[in-house]
């Protein structure tokens, strides 16, 4: 510590003794080495014990009304302790007053509020596609695409088979069908014909 | 330089400042009568030698009522000095604060010369002293404010000045630059 401090703040430091056995033991070698040193040393010594015994005298001199300014400091902080414990227990929390319901039934009923609001929202939500996370090999292609099972074709196929097996079991039936039908169509050709060759006699619509 | 102590009858381990202040923190007001008293004398020698006789009952209250108000922010396990320089260190605030209040009324008078002769006891309330106890009272009023604080600080409140470095926020070289520089002032102005 000693290099940091210049040579009046040793002094100081020396005549007050604060300095560590160390640093002392060196400014001991410094004096004794150096004259100046120690002539500063004298002088600092003989102006701090002026000063001190200047300020002796000073403050000999009796403090005016002491007993009286110390009862008003002490009335003042008396006081301010009021004032204090006043402020305290304004600002101490009031009394709870008693719940109407057991303490359990606020976050019950809470819970449920927020139960029924995440099923309302679900239910009321658009449709969205399904995704699926990419997992590999083992996607699974949901939308678009052939479904599983009997497709368009098939019914078709289907439904030709049938026809074929009804004929095979009932070969007459279908001719007198088809004829029927023929029959019926060509019925139907003829009224078309009629209506439209259908007009007024003087030309009129 | 030898320090006066500050008076403390009757202090024990029993009514050690740190308990007291734990006292007064509950709000023990005897316990805040033992520690104005105990600290009175240096206490307000130190503000008188600072801002003059008639200020230094004012910043004497007032830093009493800033113990009470930060009582719960004393710590004395924290700095050095314990109970006696956190006072002195709300003391010395209460100064700054008067000496910056008076600066900007001080714009408006001319010099040190006058601010000094303010400083000056007033013949009428003048306690009987030496010649020699006015001349260095006067003498102590003309030193520069960071010099007169640092020297009486020292004198009065007993610290090392490690402690009054920390207590002022300065380097310990800074402190004592300042003490050096006001006894040598001291020195000068007596010679006068």
């Amino acid at each position: 510590m000693l290099q940091e401090l210049n040579k009046e703040s040793q002094l100081l430091l020396y005549v007050a003794d604060e300095l560590s056995p160390r640093d002392r033991a060196d400014v001991d070698a410094l004096l004794a080495a150096d004259p100046l040193f120690q002539a500063d040393l004298d002088r600092l010594e003989a102006t701090i014990g002026s000063f001190d015994a200047g300020m002796a005298e000073l403050d000999e001199m009796p403090l005016p009304s002491e007993a009286s300014a110390i009862r008003n400091i002490g009335q003042l902080m008396r006081q301010r302790l009021t004032e204090q414990a006043v402020r305290g227990a304004d600002a101490a929390p009031a009394v709870q007053p008693r719940m109407k319901y057991p303490w359990w039934a606020y976050p019950a009923v809470g819970a449920a509020v927020v139960l029924i609001c995440f099923v309302s929202w679900w239910g009321n939500r658009p449709d969205q596609p399904l995704k699926l996370p990419s997992d590999g090999g083992n996607r699974i292609a949901v939308h678009p695409g052939p479904l599983p099972g009997p497709t368009a074709d098939d019914g078709s196929r289907l439904a030709d088979e049938i026809q074929r097996n009804f004929e095979a079991s009932n070969p007459t039936q279908p001719a007198k069908s088809v004829a029927s039908l023929d029959a019926a169509e060509n019925q139907i050709a003829e009224l078309s014909r009629a209506q439209t060759d259908f007009s007024f006699p003087d030309g009129n619509e | 330089m030898t320090v006066q102590a500050a008076p403390q009858p009757g202090k024990s381990a029993v009514d050690s400042d740190e308990s007291l202040m734990e006292r007064l923190r509950h709000g023990d007001a005897v316990a805040g009568d033992v520690l104005v008293k105990r600290y009175y004398p240096a206490l307000v020698r130190y503000l008188q030698r600072l801002v003059g006789k008639e200020v230094a009952e004012e910043l004497l209250q007032q830093t009493w009522l800033s113990v009470l108000d930060h009582a719960d922010k004393f710590d004395p396990q924290t700095g050095g000095g314990g109970f006696k320089a956190w006072l002195f260190r709300i003391a010395t605030n209460k100064a700054n604060d008067h000496w910056r209040s008076r600066g900007r009324e001080k714009a408006a008078y001319a010099g040190l010369k006058l601010v000094s002769d303010e400083e000056a006891p007033h013949a009428g309330h003048r306690v009987e002293g030496t010649e020699q106890e006015q001349k260095l009272t006067k003498a102590i009023a003309q030193l520069p404010e960071l010099q007169r604080q640092v020297l009486m600080l020292r004198y009065y409140s007993d610290m090392k000045f490690v402690e009054i470095a920390e207590l002022l926020g300065c380097p310990l070289n800074t402190a004592l630059g300042r003490v050096h520089k006001a006894m040598i002032r001291l020195k000068e102005l007596m010679a006068d």
